[in-house]
């Protein structure tokens, strides 16, 4: 169980992110929404360890995030996390390497699922390839708690759709997943848990049938309503 | 799969395998596809899924054998029970709409009447 209480996050005073306060059952599909700059980014690399937060807590089954703790994670960033020199192949033995969870029969059926080869260099992939890939070494891994920061973006629709079952299937083996986005409509069924937010701040979260219930409308239809306001807010700032 | 995104994806699921056990794809005393296995087909998470089946066991339409997984009850009684229910909505849905439409429960029956013939002249 993931739990996060009052975690801010300042950079030169300025608050960036928070207070987040929020917990992860097993078995639950968090979907981290809100549009660029909305802080998702930023909570999870918070969550995965790699950003120290300026005060609040995250803790995992009840004890402190620590660097055995950290192997129950598997955290896929929205940079690059492997130099560009690697070829597929190396990708996968560098995770490999600080991962022993990695399944590497998983991971030659996605790779020929996806039609990518382990011989060809990173640096030589289309944008979407180079996305599957990362993807794909994340996904392999028999984690606990993933946490994929938009993990469809650059991907065509044929391989989203195909990636979406993947990510449903994560959820048989007990684990969490928090996943961001700020395309709801796509991911919306394999959601069970809410997040939204908005300029750093939590506007809205909890169980995704309540919230739908409470307020009548689909996720998609409560988020347009959020952000059109922001559209109209920024057009009417002063330059 | 196409989900209503106004509606819990859990409760779209229920439906989903009452009609199927209605028109017996899953027949009745037979073993319904594991949680996984119907997880995939929806493209849903497996935790969603158990939640479907946890609530036709509690409804009395599925049975959780431990550890094997779910089968169809061969309760005659709760099977007709289902079909008539099933029925029943769409009928009040019908009448509903109907009645909005300012046509009377006689006129409807006639009207009902006409559109089965036509259905059969058709055939």
């Amino acid at each position: 169980m993931l739990e996060i209480h009052q975690l801010v996050k300042k950079y030169k005073n300025q608050t960036a992110l928070g207070p987040i306060n929020m917990t992860l059952h097993t078995g639950a599909f968090l979907g981290l929404l809100g549009p660029n700059g909305s802080g998702k980014s930023t909570l999870l690399r918070l969550i995965a360890g790699v950003t120290k937060p300026t005060t609040g807590k995250v803790s995992w089954n009840q004890g402190n995030m620590s660097e055995v703790t950290l192997q129950d994670i598997a955290f896929l960033p929205d940079s690059n996390p492997f130099p560009s020199w690697m070829r597929v192949s190396d990708a996968i033995q560098f995770t490999n390497l600080f991962f022993p969870d990695f399944d590497h029969q998983r991971c030659n059926e996605y790779l020929e699922e996806f039609d990518l080869q382990s011989h060809q260099k990173l640096i030589h992939l289309s944008k979407g390839n180079l996305a599957k890939v990362k993807l794909i070494v994340t996904l392999c891994r028999k984690a606990k708690l993933y946490l994929l920061d938009e993990p469809l973006e650059g991907l065509d629709i044929s391989s989203r759709k195909k990636m979406l079952l993947l990510l449903a299937r994560l959820s048989h083996d007990q684990c969490s997943i928090i996943l961001s986005s700020h395309h709801v409509r796509e991911i919306d069924q394999l959601l069970t848990d809410i997040v939204i937010l908005k300029k750093g701040e939590v506007n809205l979260q909890g169980d995704k049938d309540t919230i739908q219930a409470n307020m009548g409308l689909s996720i998609e239809e409560i988020y347009q309503d959020l952000f059109q306001e922001v559209l109209a807010d920024d057009f009417t700032a002063p330059l | 799969m196409e989900f209503d995104k106004n509606l819990p994806v859990y409760w779209q699921i229920i439906e989903i395998v009452k009609l199927r056990i209605i028109r017996q794809e899953y027949p009745p005393g037979t073993m319904v596809p594991t949680v996984r296995a119907l997880a995939d087909e929806f493209c849903v998470t497996s935790n969603t899924l158990q939640r479907a089946y946890v609530e036709l066991v509690r409804e009395g339409y599925l049975i959780s054998m431990r550890g094997l997984g779910y089968k169809v009850t061969d309760e005659k009684r709760k099977l007709n029970k289902l079909r008539d229910n099933a029925l029943e909505e769409r009928f009040e849905k019908l009448h509903e709409d109907v009645k909005k439409m300012g046509i009377s429960d006689v006129e409807l029956c006639k009207l009902f009447d006409k559109y089965m013939n036509r259905e059969e002249l058709e055939k």
